[in-house]
């Protein structure tokens, strides 16, 4: 559905965020777009729905070119924003505007959403605080029913019920001819909702996993000493003892700690990498 | 190329719902401000003349109209908004189109509709409690009227393009690029026109002059074609306006009258061709601002 073959794209014509990066997305799973800050994850994003334009390379979603801005290829990717600009209307006049761009849009849906997230209805959009206005967003987003959904940092400013709700939502829309990419930081919200994993560092992407790859291959484990561990790659201080990712020699199950795993990568990145290749 | 006319609509539909209050503001401003100036210009010694109700008219349709029109795609160069405005689901052609109905059709009209009663109020007023014997201007198509058209429709093109052109300051930088054409041309021709013509001021040069003569209604009379030497020709002219060579002081009698020469205007055959040019550099402008939209980037 996505596939980018060499994608170089830089603000500066000498300085790239990102080079010669490949990626090929499916559609039907959730995506977790991981990155320190200023690794080039919105860039990423913005190339993807043609707001940003590739110095060089070709990027293709669902066989079309983004920088085109065709509305029909509009209609397919829908971009939620870290910041949101939302007008001084209320959430109907919202819809009245905005939903008729979507031939796909879904009312019960959004109205569905909107409920689930206890939004009062006949609020103005200006009236709403910012994670209200974030909650109106994401189901507005969801009820275009677009193909592609990319979210950047959906959970910021929701509260602890509310990015519940939120990952419940997201695990029951999504289908099988769509995807969602979701960019964050915020990476303990969203570790049971992601199935795959995006990292990208050194302006390219350098694994693209699914999750039960991962934890085949690397085991995540609390222990009360190092010793414990055979072959551990990384580990951190707990309050009991130590929070350790490790090479699965023995197949062990275990639930992937998606912010150890990050630290992992980026500390020891050649014996991680070495385990997928 | 996509263009929906359904998704016209939309667009205007969005932009009224989302400005409806700035608008309805603005709209009240602008007769405010007009409504002074007026009021100002009655209190001069002859009050609110013919001239000054057509300058208020076309100079404050031109300067709000500016205003208004340098904000229109404002949208496109800030992060927030401009996210949505790109990914909107709408071509750049619809949306430039949408612009240029807002700033060349509805904000005209309504322009219109609301100083132009206010001058006929500040005229009644002028001509009825004041005594003042001023005529009202009348909105008829003659040459003035359609410089006037063509002057707005130009200025608001260019805003328009500087809106796309200028991430900041899209007014200010908008204005400044109109100065720096104009008087750019103000400069250049009367250079280029002394290069073209060639004329020696020493030994001056011969032409076939048409003379015209004029009675007292201005209607002509008389027309023959002489043969006459330029001394010191005069090609200070402006871009699009007819060439004048000085032609003063020859006197000439017909039928019993003493006429005397005023100047030789140089008429170009092809003047109309450039005028269309000119009316042409419209869209031309229109196709530079669609496309500057379409590879318009965050």
């Amino acid at each position: 559905m996505i596939n980018i073959k060499n994608l170089t794209f830089g603000y500066r014509p000498k300085q790239m965020v990102l080079e010669n990066l490949n990626l090929q997305i499916k559609p039907g799973h959730i995506y977790g777009l991981l990155g320190r800050n200023g690794a080039g994850k919105s860039s990423l994003s913005h190339n993807i729905c043609g707001l940003l334009f590739p110095v060089s390379g070709t990027c293709q979603v669902s066989g079309e070119i983004p920088a085109g801005r065709d509305p029909k290829f509009l209609q397919q990717v829908y971009l939620l924003p870290e910041e949101i600009y939302l007008p001084n209307v209320s959430i109907k006049s919202y819809l009245d505007i905005y939903a008729p761009f979507y031939p796909a849009f879904d009312r019960d849906m959004f109205y569905r959403f909107i409920l689930e997230f206890d939004i009062p209805k006949e609020h103005k959009l200006q009236d709403m605080s910012y994670g209200q206005k974030k909650k109106v967003m994401i189901s507005f987003a969801l009820a275009t029913q677009a193909k592609v959904l990319l979210m950047d940092e959906p959970t910021n400013g929701l509260d602890i019920p509310s990015k519940k709700q939120f990952r419940k939502i997201i695990a029951g829309v999504i289908k099988d001819d769509q995807l969602i990419i979701i960019s964050t930081h915020q990476v303990k919200d969203l570790d049971s909702l992601i199935d795959y994993v995006l990292i990208l560092e050194d302006k390219q992407i350098i694994l693209n996993q699914p999750v039960e790859n991962i934890t085949e291959k690397l085991a995540f484990k609390q222990v009360i000493n190092l010793d414990e561990v055979a072959s551990p790659i990384y580990n951190e201080g707990a309050l009991k003892g130590y929070a350790v990712v490790a090479i699965n020699h023995k197949k062990e199950n275990s639930r992937l700690d998606m912010e150890m795993f990050f630290n992992a990568l980026l500390s020891e990145k050649q014996l991680v990498l070495s385990q997928f290749n | 190329m996509q263009f929906s006319i359904h998704r016209i609509w939309l667009l205007i539909r969005k932009q009224w719902a989302e400005n409806q209050q700035l608008y309805i503001l603005g709209t009240l401003a602008i007769a405010g401000i007009m409504g002074a100036i007026i009021v100002f210009n009655m209190s001069s010694r002859l009050g609110l003349e013919t001239r000054t109700q057509q300058f208020i008219l076309f100079g404050g349709a031109i300067a709000t109209g500016g205003v208004f029109t340098s904000t229109i795609l404002s949208q496109f160069n800030e992060k927030v908004k401009g996210i949505q405005a790109l990914t909107l689901p709408a071509s750049a052609l619809e949306k430039l189109t949408v612009a240029v109905i807002y700033c060349m059709v509805i904000f005209p009209i309504v322009y219109f509709v609301m100083v132009y009663p206010l001058i006929m109020i500040g005229h009644y007023i002028d001509n009825n409690i004041a005594h003042q014997p001023n005529t009202l201007y009348k909105l008829e198509w003659d040459d003035n009227a359609n410089d006037l058209f063509v002057t707005y429709f130009m200025l608001q093109t260019v805003a328009l393009l500087g809106s796309v052109l200028f991430k900041r300051y899209v007014f200010i930088k908008s204005l400044i690029m109109v100065i720096v054409v104009f008087f750019g041309l103000r400069i250049i021709n009367p250079i280029a026109a002394k290069y073209i013509i060639d004329t020696d001021v020493k030994t001056g040069f011969d032409v076939k002059v048409r003379e015209t003569v004029y009675n007292e209604a201005n209607k002509p009379i008389y027309k023959e074609t002489v043969k006459a030497h330029y001394i010191q020709p005069n090609v200070d002219a402006y871009p699009y306006a007819d060439m004048v060579v000085h032609y003063g002081g020859y006197n000439k009698y017909v039928k019993g009258a003493s006429y005397s020469t005023s100047q030789t205007k140089l008429h170009h055959q092809y003047n109309t061709l450039f005028l269309i040019l000119l009316y042409l550099g419209m869209p031309f402008l229109w196709i530079i601002t669609w496309l500057r939209l379409k590879e318009k980037e965050l």
